[in-house]
């Protein structure tokens, strides 16, 4: 620990921490900055975050004598007898210039900026107070709408030249893909020999930006940023589990999914596929919102109690025949849940996908169970297809639970299915129509509480952002149900009502 | 004691009989009876002929509604209509801010992209008149004079659907607005005085 004054006020600080990080998030103060980003490399660009360093001397016959400079205090660590002014006439007053520098070419798009309401820009400029500009001259005219590949934009008038998105490409992927070219004010972000972006990482570029000149062509227009509701969740595309905001539009619709800070997991950054990929979630077609049961061959909906019953009575009757597979995507608690259900079972336990091959040295793995680790702590067995394709044929009655496996079995297993009776609890009927014999609609993992375990073996909690359709429910309390459904048909008591 | 001495005796007719049985004295406040002049009656009658009679000498100022129309002034806050400028373009950028201030939340914008420098307009904008309290909050937040309350008070219809009004409803050209954007940029201007 180091002594060091803050605003005339003595206060210990770790050392050798970095002195803007110390004064922002421990001591709140808030100090704007643009080019700092606490997971790249400093380099104290922007001047936003000048503060005064008072330094005082002993001269030699013992007159103290005290020197006052602007620094920027993110490229300052944290060290014994520092001593700083945040907000000193001197220091306030270098950051409005610096900030009204920026503000200078900066064009008046908010109304159109997919990053207002989250924009540093904004935030600053009404902190620092300047609201009108003082420049008569035109301002510069700049590309507005620079195709960087399949998920970024950029619009040259709006950046800053803070160059976090150069130092992210350097530093977190190790590969440069964005350079300064020119010089002055002719200075501006271009892709190498204009190539589309590469990489599983680019879309991290868009909350990396301070500004809206770096935003998701698949986010473009869609929503404001104020009309979103972050819901804490964990991604389930892969065995990381990184920790995510699921953001959810005023219709109960997912607009965007991006990172949530968690040092211990992904830090700052989520890969592209979890960044991506969730238009699932707000499928409303093919979704089943009701229970179907097969009723003189046909598959009808029923009443969920109906549903649950029949599933009930069609498990215990099937007793040892029993082939009980779930979706790696259940929950810990789901995963026990389904368990006690299917105790009888002759096989059981939860479908494990190959490797995708996506993985990478950054946060990417190749498995793509976000709950291997809990589900086999809860003691269900992985299942290969081998052991599944053998085991099907012998098996009276099939039992799918969870979201999607019906798109993570291989045909070659729905097949085998296909000729069995099957209870089926999903999202959606898939190919299966056939076999079915009742249909429960299961939820999705952005509807559903629960705890994945990662892949380090780290319990993390996601939690419902959506409503689950109709009569859909979270997985678990059907399996719950039907549990209790068959331990009530199995003493006999339904049969005495 | 019975609880009936409790209550005030002002209110203790409307219990109905004492306790003992008997009916509670009444006292009636008002005048009952009618005196003379009121019983013939006749003076009110002359009066009011006398009243008809000079208004049937009066200009008449009932308007035929609703095919004569009423003069209105800029201030009247009536359904609200999308700007359209004269080539064609509609202001609106979707913002999304009236949106967001709408206390009925009668605003839904589909954002949409167009290939103007202004990049972005509504692909659908619906407003929704029946929870619409024409408050105006969204002509004040919107940041780009493209919605205004117009002076159209009729909105009345005989079917749910045809209350939501799409963008093509919408959609009024500007110059017929002129008048109550100079009106309220008059008014914000003596509002939104910046404190000094
Ligand atoms: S970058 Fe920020 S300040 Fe600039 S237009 Fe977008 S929201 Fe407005
Ligand atoms: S007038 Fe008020 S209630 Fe009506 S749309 Fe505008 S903001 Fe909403
Ligand atoms: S505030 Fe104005 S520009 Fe913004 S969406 Fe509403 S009408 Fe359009």
């Amino acid at each position: 620990m180091a002594k060091i004054k803050v605003n005339g006020r003595e206060v210990e600080a770790p050392d050798g921490a970095n002195l803007l990080l110390f004064l922002n998030d421990t001591l709140g103060l808030n100090i704007p900055h643009y080019c700092f980003h606490p997971a790249l490399e400093k380099v104290g660009s922007c001047r936003m975050c000048q503060v005064e360093f008072v330094m005082r001397r002993k001269d030699p016959d013992g007159k103290e004598s005290v020197r006052r400079v602007l620094g920027v205090s993110c490229r300052e660590t944290v060290r014994d007898g520092l001593e700083v002014e945040t907000h000193g006439e001197a220091a306030r007053r270098a950051r409005k210039e610096a900030m009204e520098f920026l503000l200078v070419n900066h064009p008046l798009d908010c109304p159109i900026c997919d990053k207002a309401g989250e924009c540093r820009l904004q935030d600053y400029a009404y902190q620092t107070g300047q609201l009108e500009g003082r420049t008569i001259e035109p301002r510069r005219k700049e590309e507005k709408l620079v195709d960087l590949g399949e998920v970024i934009l950029l619009d040259r008038e709006r950046c800053i030249l803070c160059t976090r998105c150069v130092r992210f490409f350097k530093h977190f992927e190790g590969r440069a893909q964005l350079g300064v070219v020119e010089r002055g004010d002719r200075s501006h972000i271009a892709a190498f020999y204009d190539q589309p972006l590469t990489g599983n990482y680019q879309g991290n570029l868009a909350d990396i930006c301070p500004v809206g000149a770096l935003t998701l062509k698949k986010f473009r227009f869609k929503q404001r940023s104020w009309d979103l509701t972050p819901v804490p969740s964990i991604c389930p595309l892969c065995s990381r589990g990184c920790n995510i905001f699921v953001d959810v539009a005023r219709h109960g619709v997912v607009r965007r999914i991006r990172p949530r800070l968690e040092p211990e997991v992904n830090g700052y950054f989520i890969c592209d596929q979890g960044r991506l990929e969730f238009d699932d979630l707000n499928m409303v077609e093919e979704r089943l919102r009701f229970a179907r049961v097969r009723r003189e061959g046909r598959l009808v909906e029923r009443p969920m109690e109906e549903a649950l019953a029949e599933a009930a009575r069609l498990v215990r009757e099937a007793g040892e025949g029993l082939l009980a597979l779930a979706s790696p995507f259940l929950t810990v608690e789901e995963g026990e849940a389904f368990l006690a259900l299917t105790e009888k079972a002759g096989f059981k336990g939860f479908w494990s996908p190959p490797p995708t091959g996506l993985g990478d040295r950054h946060l990417r793995t190749d498995d793509p169970c976000p709950n291997r680790r809990g589900l086999e702590k809860a003691g269900l067995q992985a299942v290969h297809k081998e052991a599944l394709a053998a085991a099907i044929p012998s098996a009276s009655l099939v039992f799918l639970a969870g979201e999607r496996i019906l798109r993570l079995l291989p045909p070659e297993v729905l097949s085998l299915c296909a000729v069995k009776h099957v209870i089926l609890l999903e999202r959606v009927l898939g190919g299966l129509e056939g076999a079915v014999q009742v249909a429960l609609p299961g939820a999705s993992w952005a509807e559903k509480s629960g705890t994945f375990v990662n892949a380090d073996g780290r319990k993390q909690r996601i939690s419902p952002a959506l409503r689950p359709p109709g009569e859909a429910a979270p997985d678990g309390r059907i399996l719950e149900e039907i549990r209790r459904l068959v331990l009530l048909q199995g003493s006999g008591k339904e049969e005495e009502k | 004691m019975s609880g009936y001495d409790q209550v005030p005796e002002a209110a203790r007719p409307f219990l109905g009989p004492t306790p003992s049985g008997k009916p509670v004295p009444v006292k009636v406040l008002r005048k009952d009876r009618l005196d003379w002049k009121e019983k013939v009656a006749l003076i009110e009658i002359f009066k009011g002929m006398g009243f008809t009679l000079r208004e049937m000498f009066r200009p008449r100022f009932t308007i035929q509604f609703p095919e004569e129309p009423f003069p209105r002034h800029p201030s009247v806050k009536g359904r609200p209509v999308l700007a359209k400028n004269p080539d064609g373009s509609i202001r609106c950028v979707s913002c999304g801010l009236c949106e967001f201030v709408c206390p009925a939340r009668a605003i839904t914008i589909d954002p949409g992209e167009t290939s103007d420098p202004i990049q972005r307009e509504p692909r659908d904008f619906q407003i929704d008149m029946l929870r619409c309290i024409l408050c105006g909050m969204c002509e004040e937040a919107c940041p780009e004079e493209a919605i205004l309350m117009s002076d159209e008070l009729l909105m009345a219809t005989d079917a749910r659907p045809k209350a939501l009004h799409h963008l093509e409803d919408l959609l009024v050209p500007v110059e017929k607005l002129q008048e109550r954007i100079d009106y309220t940029k008059r008014m914000y201007r003596k509002w939104n005085r910046p404190q000094s």
